[in-house]
């Protein structure tokens, strides 16, 4: 039996909106009930305005549920203050975004190194990990550059270096090739398997897009706030 | 996070808004040598007040003009020397008795038509630490002493017969003859006294004082007061002597033999000498206690020092306005940077930055600022004080004409190292103090709002 990385129990979520004594309350989330297990790539489709964006940020911590739990490699995460937040993202997860995320002040090689700064690793060690990293993304010959500089690839590329550095169990990522055009989407999404396949990294991937659904052990179905269908790939 | 990234960090930010940084600074800055400088004017004027106040003077002196009781003013006596010696910590109380007449003298054929002689306890003198030019104490009653300058009185009587330069040494073991007159029966009588000069004083150290005295012992005094038969050799007119049933002459009669009796001589300058200047205090308490007026630089020195923290606390006050205006400047700068940077801040939170962690960066960061505006400011403030002790005396003559004399020693500015380590840690608690919003303002950066709600 794979070890549970991820598990939402009766989660839902919903959202307060209007003004002061004329609010609405905007359900977002159903008592969504998921597994994701280890080594496992699990993608997460659904249609605009399902909820699949929410549940990621439950996920990562970036908001509180209403209602159910959340837990991660059993460790239950629900009731996390920010800062308890902020030290289990830097342990447990790697985040890629559709639009990179990348400090723009920072060149290629301070982006990627930023966890381990975090982390308070010592420059000696976090040298050679970031060295090593670049070098495995292929970004050396771009190492010094400022992310404006740098393709939509090779953005995405420092992005996942980024994500990896910390050597997180779990990588969410949230339309990881969104901005990408189908070549260099190819080679992201051939890198997120490779990584799932030799680094044993488990991923949660929302996408829409069904090339990149399809690189998925599982494929949940969100609608309207339900999770409606889990097929297998 | 290592502090020494946290600080890599800040250096980074500071450096993406070179402009804004330097305006920031230089108004922490100006903020800083202003109230440093209106500080410093403070301490200047002080430091010269006091240096006026106790130039040369010894701080562990307590001067003791009288007693208080039965409501008048008295005299101190013999009794209470002796009270004044048996207290806690009194080293050692010397006084002294002027003689009364201003007799004439010869040395070596240099005749002087006055002199002034004053009687003093030596051995009390010696515990006192009485300082000598040249030469010792005295230790018989024909030995004396003379003021440093008595070798310019000598001068001044006997120009013609004097060498120009005359060394101290050449006095020593001189015999000095002092001539005491005193008047009986109407006719003038005069007896010289032949005395030894064993040492000379050192200078006053008031530069303005002049010592010509001659330093005679209590016992040669009670020779002299044997001859004149009155207190202090004080003179009786040939008149009034005439007949001696005149009233003033029988009370100076009667003085004396209250003198000889009941050993109730008046005496002057007493000085108690404590033995620290922690002691002053606890000396003129107990004098004060006893009935004693008493006076003591190191107790004046006390209650102008009060004064000067009093008006240093308004100057540190009215400068502090300038740093609190400062303190707006880096609020601003802050806000700027915070509201700047806040992708770089969701982000970072997106990824594991912890909010105190982002708290402790920006507060580092506006610690920086306060703490180069105060170094540019202590270094902007020694510049300014130096240029108003050399040229403020300069301009108060030419402009307000103010003597040149009367501005002679006078410090305008002075800055003390407990001044520049205040000002500093003021500009840099003002400055952490104005980036404490702005950096929790940080901490709650929206991390969905900063990624445009990427994820």
């Amino acid at each position: 039996m794979p070890k549970t990385m991820i598990q939402t129990v009766d989660l839902s979520h919903h959202f307060t909106i209007g003004k002061k004594g004329r609010e609405r309350i905007v359900p977002v989330l159903n008592r969504i009930n998921m597994q994701v297990y280890e080594r496992e790539i699990v993608t997460l489709v659904g249609r605009s305005g399902s909820g699949k964006s929410t549940l990621l940020n439950l996920i990562s911590g970036y908001i509180h549920p209403t209602g159910g739990e959340i837990y991660v490699d059993g460790h239950r995460v629900t009731h996390f203050n920010e800062g308890q937040w902020a030290d289990f993202r830097l342990r447990y997860f790697g985040f890629i975004f559709q639009s990179f995320q990348l400090i723009s002040s920072m060149t290629a090689y301070a982006n990627v190194e930023l966890p381990l700064v975090l982390r308070g690793v010592r420059e000696k060690e976090r040298k050679q990990r970031t060295e090593a990293m670049i070098e495995r993304m292929g970004l050396t010959a771009y190492q010094d550059h400022y992310p404006g500089e740098l393709s939509g690839g090779q953005q995405q590329r420092v992005s996942i270096a980024r994500a990896l550095i910390g050597n997180p169990p779990i990588i969410l990522a949230d339309e990881p090739t969104g901005s990408l055009d189908s070549e260099t989407e190819a080679e992201i999404l051939e890198l997120i398997q490779y990584l799932n396949r030799e680094d044993g990294i488990t991923f949660l991937i929302i996408t829409h897009d069904e090339s990149v659904a399809a690189i998925g052990d599982r494929t949940l179905v969100l609608d309207d706030g339900r999770l409606r269908e889990e097929a297998v790939s | 996070m290592r502090f020494r990234d946290q600080w890599k960090f800040v250096q980074k930010n500071a450096a993406k808004n070179r402009s804004r940084l330097f305006m920031t600074v230089l108004a922490t800055a100006i903020g800083c040598a202003f109230l440093i400088v209106l500080a410093s004017v403070g301490y200047g004027i002080q430091e010269t007040i006091i240096s006026d106040i106790t130039e040369g003077r010894v701080l562990n002196e307590i001067a003791v003009r009288g007693k208080r009781g039965n409501g008048r003013f008295q005299s101190i006596s013999k009794a209470d020397l002796e009270f004044m010696a048996s207290l806690p910590n009194v080293r050692a109380v010397t006084r002294e008795q002027m003689l009364a007449q201003q007799p004439a003298f010869r040395m070596e054929g240099i005749e002087g038509s006055w002199s002034t002689l004053v009687a003093v306890d030596f051995p009390s003198e010696e515990r006192g630490g009485l300082a000598l030019a040249v030469g010792r104490l005295p230790e018989r009653s024909d030995e004396v002493l003379v003021g440093f300058h008595f070798v310019q009185h000598l001068r001044s009587v006997a120009r013609d017969t004097m060498p120009e330069e005359l060394p101290l040494e050449s006095l020593i073991d001189a015999t000095l003859e002092i001539q005491i007159r005193q008047s009986f029966a109407g006719e003038w009588d005069e007896r010289w006294f032949p005395v030894k000069i064993v040492g000379v004083v050192e200078p006053p150290p008031q530069e303005w004082l002049r010592d010509p005295r001659i330093w005679i012992s209590e016992t040669l005094l009670e020779e002299i007061e044997a001859f004149t038969q009155t207190p202090r050799a004080q003179i009786i007119p040939p008149e009034a002597s005439a007949n001696d049933d005149e009233r003033g002459v029988a009370e100076l009669r009667d003085a004396l033999q209250d003198l000889v009796s009941s050993d109730e001589r008046a005496y002057e300058n007493v000085i108690v000498h404590a033995r620290n200047i922690e002691d002053v205090k606890g000396i003129v308490e107990a004098l004060d206690e006893a009935g004693y007026a008493s006076f003591s630089i190191a107790q004046q020195l006390e209650r102008i020092n009060t004064i000067f923290v009093v008006i240093r606390a308004v100057l540190v006050f009215v400068g502090m306005i300038a740093v609190i205006i400062a303190s707006i400047g880096i609020y601003n700068t802050m806000t700027m940077a915070v509201t700047e940077r806040a992708q770089d801040i969701g982000i970072m939170k997106a990824i594991g930055a912890h909010p105190a962690v982002i708290k402790r960066i920006y507060l580092i960061e506006s610690a920086y600022i306060g703490l180069l505006g105060a170094i540019i400011g202590v270094l902007l403030s020694f510049g300014v004080s130096y240029l108003l002790n050399t040229f403020m005396p300069a301009i108060l003559e030419s402009v307000f004409e103010v003597p040149a004399a009367e501005l002679e020693g006078m410090r305008f500015s002075s800055i003390p190292g407990t001044l520049v380590l205040f000002s500093v840690t003021i500009a840099v608690v003002v400055a952490v103090v104005s980036g404490l919003r702005p950096a929790v303002r940080a901490t709650r950066v929206d991390v969905l709002q900063a990624l445009r709600r990427d994820l």
